[in-house]
């Protein structure tokens, strides 16, 4: 016998009151995996996924996010959430994508747990898919001013595998702007070997609390070298109403012209 | 299923595809207009757009009122849906006004009041076909595709930060594929008097007022008139505008999006504006929907972004409230 579909209102309804774990975990693992099934339907119109449901929730009510935030912790820090299981992955993708874009920041600690016990899976995923969502949701979720994070994402920036220093140089920055600036010589250099647009790290940086500063100073330190042009060039394309100094110190001066001269044009004897 | 996907009107007369609501879990919409009558004529006068010149916001310090007015004056000007809660707050709010006081100037006053209903919705939204096509760029793209790994570097930031910047700036280019999901990209089924048409595809061609041809096979041909997209403002043209419009639980087709090919070419065709395409290279002007599983696709970003937010603040998502 079939359980009767219940109603969107009603599905709404007691999603909302859903205790956080198990309960709100298994409510989300049935939408994600049945979304025609369960819940309200999908808007195909605005290209709804099934997980959006939980996000409007979570903007509409401050508690039923919090549960949320402790539902996805829990989760991360137990043994549902393995990888290598080929149905757990997407209420894996979903769950790191509402942490990231809540930037629920209870799940982070359990996150970056999870990272670390799955490291060497998620090196070798093709495509990246988890590993650049797991780094999402650990960049909008830290905490500023953390040196132990700081290095976190260096190591990853510096060592990581290529799919994931993309998303490494956004945990940077978003972690230490200055930190992050520092590492734009390293950046041109990658994505000129990438043959791709430094750019649009680049303006993620800019537009960044802190970052418009972070990057000007590190321009203003490195005038004239190639990687501040190159820096500048990127970015400013994808500025068109903004002007970003130019690093001009290395080229050379133009020689000011000699003050006039007082003395007169002609010799004069002044003792005569 | 949501029977209340649409019923197009001709796109050729209008700007507009209005939908015509039949039964689904939606929350039951009105319209402004179906205020009362004593309501809706000192409301209608703000429709106007001469009259919202040179309002001052009466608020001391001053506030965001006149955006918020606005806003409901935009709603009420293109004919947005509201809550019949929402339409008893409007009336409340009215009735305590002066009742000398309508059009624009009325929906200031009841602008701090109301504050804000609703944002306008992504359903509603993607009725406008040159909004569609905006929209389509920022929320469709990413809620059903994602950076191909070759794009990787294209990673400007985050949802979820304090400022991200636009993903998207002119003339970039992106590789993108679907992501991946626990179900497929299924069609829209329309349903008009219980009658489930079971072409589906062809008839949204045809009622999107685009030509298109019979299936062949596992696919049908749509024609998107690029040059008609941008004349109507639109400023993104992706695979997504497309294949955004619906999924159905008995068609398990998604979609590919490709170049038509050169031989078929016509003369007066505008080559050079269109998107690089899988198959075919780049300039041809025109697409076609592939209903085959879609892989990676390139995507070009025509051009910014472009709203004018004093008139339409609805579409500012941190906007009144």
């Amino acid at each position: 016998m079939t359980t009767p579909r219940l109603s969107a209102e009603e599905w709404l309804a007691r999603v909302r009151t859903a205790h956080a774990g198990p309960e709100l975990l298994d409510w989300i693992t049935r939408r994600i995996g049945r979304p025609y099934e369960e819940g309200p339907m999908l808007d195909s119109r605005e290209g709804e996924e099934p997980d959006g449901v939980f996000e409007r929730l979570a903007i509409e009510d401050e508690l039923f996010r919090a549960r949320l935030d402790m539902t996805a912790s829990a989760y991360f820090a137990g043994d549902m959430s393995n990888p290598e299981v080929d149905s757990s992955i997407p209420v894996i993708h979903a769950l790191l994508g509402l942490v990231q874009r809540r930037a629920l920041s209870g799940s982070h600690a359990s996150i970056r747990g999870w990272l670390a016990r799955h490291d060497q899976f998620l090196r070798a995923e093709p495509g990246a898919y988890l590993a650049r969502a797991v780094l999402g949701a650990l960049a909008t979720t830290q905490p500023r001013g953390i040196d132990d994070m700081r290095q976190f994402w260096l190591r990853l920036w510096q060592n990581g595998p290529s799919l994931w220093q993309p998303r490494a140089f956004i945990g940077l920055r978003l972690q230490d702007p200055v930190t992050a600036a520092n590492e734009i010589p390293e950046l041109i250099r990658r994505t000129e070997a990438e043959k791709q647009d430094p750019g649009a790290l680049l303006h993620g940086l800019w537009n960044q609390p802190g970052g418009k500063e972070a990057f000007l100073q590190w321009l203003k330190t490195h005038q004239g070298e190639s990687a501040a042009e190159t820096a500048r060039n990127a970015l400013q394309k994808r500025l068109p109403n903004e002007r970003i100094p130019v690093s001009s110190t290395n080229r050379r001066r133009k020689a000011a012209a000699p003050l006039p001269t007082l003395a007169p044009e002609q010799q004069h004897n002044w003792y005569n | 299923m949501c029977n209340n996907q649409a019923t197009f009107e001709d796109a050729g007369s209008s700007n507009f595809l209005p939908c015509v609501p039949m039964s689904c879990e939606h929350p039951r919409v009105h319209r402004l207009a179906d205020l009362s009558s004593t309501h809706a004529p000192r409301v209608s006068l703000a429709n106007d757009p001469k009259s919202w010149t040179a309002l001052p916001c009466p608020c001391a310090p001053p506030c965001a009122c006149v955006h918020k007015a606005q806003w409901l004056a935009w709603n009420a000007r293109e004919d947005a849906w509201y809550r019949p809660a929402d339409l008893k707050r409007i009336e409340d709010t009215i009735d305590l006004q002066d009742p000398a006081v309508d059009g624009a100037e009325l929906l200031l006053r009841c602008a701090p009041s109301l504050q804000f209903l609703r944002d306008m919705s992504n359903v509603e939204l993607a009725h406008i076909p040159q909004q569609g096509a905006n929209h389509a760029m920022e929320k469709w793209l990413w809620n059903s595709y994602m950076l191909a790994p070759s794009s990787a570097w294209s990673d400007t930031g985050l949802a979820g930060e304090i400022n991200p910047p636009p993903v998207l700036t002119k003339g970039m280019k992106l590789k993108i594929k679907r992501r991946p999901s626990a179900y497929p990209m299924k069609w829209v089924t329309f349903a008009t008097k219980s009658q489930t048409l079971p072409s589906a595809p062809d008839l949204i061609a045809r009622q999107l007022g685009l030509s298109w041809d019979k299936c062949h096979g596992g696919f049908v041909r749509v024609e998107i008139p690029l040059g008609q997209l941008l004349a109507a403002g639109a400023r993104f043209v992706l695979p997504t505008f497309f294949d955004g419009l619906g999924h159905s639980p008995r068609r398990p087709l998604a979609t590919e999006w490709r170049a038509r090919p050169a031989s078929e070419h016509r003369a007066d065709e505008p080559w050079g504006n269109a998107r690089d395409m899988i198959q075919d290279g780049p300039a041809l002007p025109e697409v076609i929907v592939d209903i085959t599983q879609a892989g990676e696709m390139n995507a070009e970003c025509l051009d910014y972004l472009q709203a004018d937010w004093s008139t339409r603040p609805y579409l500012q998502r941190t906007g009144p409230r």
